[in-house]
């Protein structure tokens, strides 16, 4: 069964590349075939996650939008950077890391009926059991038909007041729109936190389940984006919460 | 200085080649002793030499010091003509001599880094210069070769009074050179009264062998004081020992409970109690420190309760507002007329 699943977070940097890029990695290491769509047009870079260079980069989602080449034609496979370990397949779809095509896309913007049809088409195309988007921190146009055509979206906080509140009014949106499943993440939670106490607070708050509840680790911070987590550190206890989470999302 | 500090070599081949080298240096300085020694005395007095074997034997362990003292020994026969085996019984007590020290690392002694291990070491020293000869000295009485009374005074007090006096004064600075006494401030605090006590009894000794000589005093007399000279620098290290400890007590524990404390214990800071009682500086820092520590104990607990309960506030009625300008919106009603359709053609396509 295919799946299309949204990650998105009201502000940036709550870790949601590094979450989609995990998620992925865990779908793969069970055998599936990912895709993993950057729809973070104006701020790529889940590509660093999985060592993509900016030379390697054929064609982009931009490319596509702007019908340059086709969609499949945008997708890498970045299966090797599961270090061995990939059972499936992952398929990376980035967006341009070059300037003047994001200043292009921030001032003639793109059909993003477009954006609709290329889903479709990756999964068709690359035989796709799960489709991961990472998508634009806000509530843009493309941002809320991600969410529309999803099957299962993951809203990313951190226990940070500035998430609070985009993260009730995301919740919101996301009930409006039908969305068949919605989860919350909470990330980067300092270790001086109860777990327990968070994921009830939250769900209690929110009134929607959570997946995970991801305590802040030095050696995540260490990494820096420079590889997926689940793979470099298989036995850290983050990585149960990364399968609990692709768990609830798929079931 | 730490830069400069000699490095014992580490290989067995090269510790048997200092054992050989300083076993010569030990053989010349005693046949020179036992040449040139004070007319009316114990050839005994000027042997600083015996320091040698005894530090070997700290530095290397018990085997190489009894190499050191029993080949040093011979060898000093053999430079002066008279073969080396020529008293076998007295090379194996200046072997054993070097051979106790090396017991040193078992007995908690190297390196020397505390009181207790510095008192330690001077027992084995102290122990170093008396058994040996004391067995040696036996053999002489127990052959018939020297009456006991003349043994005990001509043979065995001068060695043990003065070898003792020469290794307290000379094992311990040549550790110090080699890294094996740490300047902690337990040493530091006993170090200084240490030596003064040294020199002076070292001194007085000295003194006492010169006016011996001149003024013909008995030697039974002369090694009487000998002995008593001995056992006043024994209780005077004693009293310095204690004394140390009890300034350096403190410190230790304070060190103790403040290393507890940075791994986030702080249920020893009664442990303060006795020393914040005390009247002097230390228990006005131990008072100070335990102050201290109880405001940053509950400045942590405060900050920790502040920071485990999470607490969310969502302004319901501005989340009511930006809702209305997102689902107001054409777009967002278009999209949501078409969000079943768009999910259904995406679900056409799952497999």
């Amino acid at each position: 069964m295919a799946r299309i699943i949204s990650v998105h977070s009201f502000r940036g940097g709550t870790g949601k590349s590094n979450i989609s890029a995990n998620l992925a990695a865990v779908y793969a290491m069970r055998g599936a075939r990912v895709g993993v769509i950057d729809t973070d047009i104006q701020s790529p870079g889940i590509h660093v996650i999985f060592g993509l260079g900016e030379e390697e980069i054929a064609y982009s989602l931009n490319d596509y939008l702007w019908g340059r080449c086709s969609i499949e034609q945008t997708a890498c496979d970045v299966s090797a950077s599961l270090e061995g370990r990939c059972k499936g397949a992952v398929y990376l779809i980035p967006s341009s890391v070059n300037v003047a095509d994001i200043a292009r896309v921030l001032h003639d913007g793109y059909d993003i009926n477009l954006l609709s049809d290329g889903f479709r088409a990756l999964i068709e195309g690359l035989e796709l059991d799960v489709l991961i988007i990472d998508t634009h921190p806000g509530l843009n146009e493309e941002t809320l038909l991600s969410i529309a055509v999803s099957s299962a979206l993951l809203v990313v906080m951190r226990p940070d007041y500035q998430d609070y509140q985009g993260t009730a009014l995301t919740v919101e949106v996301a009930r409006e729109l039908e969305v068949p499943k919605m989860l919350l993440v909470i990330n980067k939670v300092p270790a001086s936190f109860d777990a327990g106490q968070i994921r009830s607070t939250v769900e209690r708050t929110y009134n929607c389940p959570v997946a995970g509840v991801i305590m802040h680790s030095d050696e995540m911070m260490t990494l820096a984006s420079q590889g997926i987590f689940v793979v470099r550190y298989p036995e850290h206890p983050v990585v149960a919460e990364f399968n609990r989470m692709a768990d609830a999302l798929s079931g | 200085m730490a830069s400069v500090r000699p490095r014992p070599p580490r290989s067995s081949l090269r510790i048997a080649a200092v054992c050989v080298a300083m076993g010569c240096v030990y053989g010349i300085a005693n046949f020179l002793s036992g040449k040139y020694y004070l007319p009316g005395c114990s050839f005994a007095e000027l042997r600083p030499q015996v320091a040698l074997p005894m530090f070997i034997g700290v530095l290397y362990g018990p085997l190489a010091g009894f190499a050191t003292g029993a080949s040093g020994d011979m060898l000093g026969y053999a430079f002066a003509g008279k073969g080396p085996l020529f008293a076998l019984h007295w090379s194996f007590a200046n072997g054993l001599m070097g051979l106790i020290p090396g017991l040193a690392g078992r007995f908690g002694a190297r390196p020397v880094d505390s009181i207790l291990s510095f008192v330690k070491l001077l027992l084995l020293l102290l122990l170093a210069s008396a058994l040996p000869f004391a067995l040696s000295t036996g053999v002489e009485v127990g052959l018939g070769r020297v009456a006991f009374h003349n043994a005990l005074f001509s043979l065995f007090l001068p060695i043990f009074i003065t070898d003792t006096l020469w290794a307290f004064m000379l094992v311990p600075p040549l550790m110090q050179l080699f890294g094996l006494l740490i300047a902690r401030v337990e040493i530091r605090t006993i170090q200084a009264v240490y030596y003064l006590l040294i020199v002076t009894v070292m001194a007085t000794w000295l003194s006492s062998i010169f006016i011996t000589m001149r003024e013909r005093i008995a030697v039974e007399e002369l090694y009487g004081l000998g002995a008593v000279t001995l056992v006043v620098l024994i209780t005077g290290l004693a009293v310095c020992a204690v004394l140390s400890k009890k300034i350096t007590a403190p410190m230790l524990g304070l060190t103790r409970v403040a290393r507890r404390v940075a791994d986030g214990d702080y249920t020893h800071v009664e442990e303060l109690k006795g020393i914040s009682s005390r009247q002097d500086e230390l228990g006005t820092m131990a008072q100070v420190f335990t102050d201290m520590l109880q405001a940053v104990e509950k400045r942590e607990k405060d900050l920790r309760n502040e920071v485990t309960t999470l607490k969310i506030q969502i302004d319901r009625g501005k989340q009511c507002a930006d809702l209305e300008k997102i689902t107001g919106s054409d777009y967002f009603k278009m999209l949501k007329a078409k969000a079943g359709n768009l999910r259904q053609k995406a679900g056409a396509a799952e497999r």
